[in-house]
């Protein structure tokens, strides 16, 4: 850091350089502003994460963000616990539910890559199967990202999962909707032609 | 497509180059360690948007500097354009065309032949793969990310098989390495139906002779026969138990080899001297060949110390198919090949210690 900062301001900065997307510029702006914030405004985000510090921590069963021993979804008796999605990190489970999602979830905290020293055993796959055993599921979605790691992760849960009698399946890929034919990389168009399917049309009355 | 000027500062050993250049044959005279290759590499990492000698890019920045810019005013089928990289000590490559940022590059056709290149003919495997998955870039985008997926699969599946453990996981990524390596494969096949009558032509005005160049394509643990997925697969089954012991993958293409004959000799090992550098000289040839029949535009070419080693009909035929050519550029220590080159119409530029000037 630079010198003649007294040293109380220059541990914030420092501190809020290690965050994810910010950089020594930002930490810098960060931090001024903090100093001179208006009162209240400090202390309530100290409150806030002192507080999620306290409170959070991930659901005993599906892992996702929680206050209490299960988190909301996996309290939700109206979801559907035939219907099971399996993602990487909790924050998955957002997007997901933004896009109208009603089954229940199981968050894998990671992807196997042997090489950075993530085994099976290591992420949340023993837990997986534990819940496969004992929950009523149906069916197991795999939405892991489209990365060599993800692929392998979601080949090797098929593999596991062949033993028991649940449904596999595994998300499409492909184009984004609203998306430009023009301007989709190569390989997303050439996963999405590999991953095409056929259309049926049934004639109605009216188009006779 | 060709170089119109050309401007280089603190990259290697100029400090500041500007220099404005055409079309036509360039030749660059002066002694050794001058900046002759140098030179050569600028061009080549502009267009191609790497150095053909795979150095670090703090080994290009001037010692003791922080950043190098180069800069190139180019003309593509009659259009003008800027293209321009900066490079950072400790950072990435900064890429803009006519001012605006760069994200997705298409390489630019250009290719080169320099001194290093003799090892296509006489070095190991891994050069002419190499080579070949180089040039392959051209034809197909998406080749790049698809090696550097099969190289990561490989590498995780050989950890597993060298710790010994994991089972299932060390199938998972057999599968993925087959399907991965199969479409390697199928792409550098692809390439080399395109490249092997080039190669036979390029050799041939080169050489003056009648004995053709040829192209095999030797698969390694697995066999081509039945296509190229199938062989895989079954490589797959029928070594998993010879993986297992040896602790590491043995088929595929990262172990394939591309060997080149002269009628029934194999080049790496029953070749001169001449006829290895010759063997060399048209694997570029060919490679500008198949860059210009792809792109339907002429390519740049660029010859580092290329005649040094070949006989004299092979040298005279050489500066021929030079000067044949849209935009060339050529290096040389000795001074009556500059001025040979001079009279049959080239512009001479001479390089002294960082500096170029016309002669």
């Amino acid at each position: 850091m630079q010198e003649g900062y007294p040293e109380s301001l220059d541990r914030v900065i420092r501190a809020l350089s290690k965050l994810p997307g910010i950089g020594p510029k930002t930490a810098q702006r960060l931090a001024f502003y903090l100093v001179k914030s208006p009162s209240g405004e400090l202390e309530e985000l100290l409150q806030a994460l002192a507080d999620m510090r306290r409170k959070i921590r991930f659901c005993a069963r599906c892992g996702f963000f929680s206050e209490e021993e299960l988190c909301r979804i996996c309290q939700d008796t109206s979801r559907d616990a035939h219907v099971l999605c399996v993602v990487e990190r909790p924050q998955d489970i957002f997007a997901l539910e933004r896009a109208g999602f009603k089954g229940r979830y199981h968050v894998l905290q990671g992807v196997l890559s042997p090489l950075a020293g993530v085994g099976p055993e290591h992420i949340r796959i023993p837990e997986l199967l534990k819940r496969i055993q004992e929950e009523s599921v149906r069916e197991v979605i795999l939405a892991l990202n489209p990365s060599v790691d993800g692929e392998a992760t979601a080949l090797y849960l098929a593999q596991k999962l062949s033993a028991f009698p649940v449904k596999v399946t595994l998300i499409a890929r492909g184009l984004p909707s609203g998306g430009d034919l023009e301007f989709a990389d190569e390989v997303t168009l050439a996963q999405a032609l590999e991953g095409r399917r056929e259309i049926r049309v049934s004639l109605g009355k009216e188009a006779l | 497509m060709h170089f119109e000027g050309v401007a280089l500062s603190n990259f290697r050993n100029f400090r500041e180059v500007r220099l404005p250049l055409g079309k036509g044959v360039l030749v660059l005279f002066g002694e050794n360690a001058q900046g002759k290759t140098n030179f050569l590499e600028a061009l080549f990492l502009l267009a191609r948007g790497f150095s053909p000698f795979a150095s670090r890019d703090e080994e290009l920045i001037t010692f003791g500097e922080d950043f190098a810019v180069l800069s190139a005013r180019l003309v593509e089928r009659d259009v003008f354009f800027a293209r321009q990289v900066i490079l950072k000590k400790g950072g990435k490559k900064e890429w803009r065309r006519d001012g605006k940022l760069e994200r997705k590059r298409v390489p630019l056709p250009l290719v080169g032949f320099f001194p290093e290149d003799l090892a296509l003919a006489e070095g190991e495997p891994k050069k002419r793969r190499d080579f070949v998955d180089q040039a392959v870039r051209f034809l197909s985008p998406k080749f790049a990310r698809l090696l550097g997926e099969y190289e990561y699969v490989l590498a995780q599946r050989n950890f597993l098989l060298r710790e010994g453990k994991e089972e299932g996981l060390v199938r998972v990524y057999g599968e993925q390495l087959v399907a991965l390596g199969a479409e390697v494969v199928e792409e550098r096949l692809r390439y080399l139906r395109l490249f092997a009558p080039f190669l036979s032509q390029a050799y041939q005005r080169i050489s003056g002779g009648n004995e053709p160049l040829r192209v095999v394509y030797e698969s390694k643990g697995y066999s081509l026969k039945e296509g190229v997925r199938a062989g895989l697969e079954k490589a797959l089954k029928s070594l998993e138990k010879e993986e297992w012991e040896r602790g590491m993958t043995l088929f595929g293409p990262h172990r394939d080899e591309i060997s080149f004959l002269l009628g029934e000799r194999e080049v790496r090992e029953f070749a001169s001297f001449g006829e290895k550098k010759s063997v060399a000289l048209a694997l570029r040839m060919a490679e500008k060949a198949v860059v210009q029949w792809i792109r339907k535009e002429s390519a740049v070419l660029l010859l580092d110390d290329a005649f040094p080693g070949l006989d004299t009909r092979r040298k005279g035929r050489l500066s021929s198919c030079v000067f044949s050519e849209d935009q060339a550029f050529l290096t040389t220590t000795e001074e009556d090949v500059a001025w040979e080159l001079q009279k049959r119409g080239a512009r001479v530029l001479k390089v002294c210690e960082g500096r170029i000037q016309d002669v």
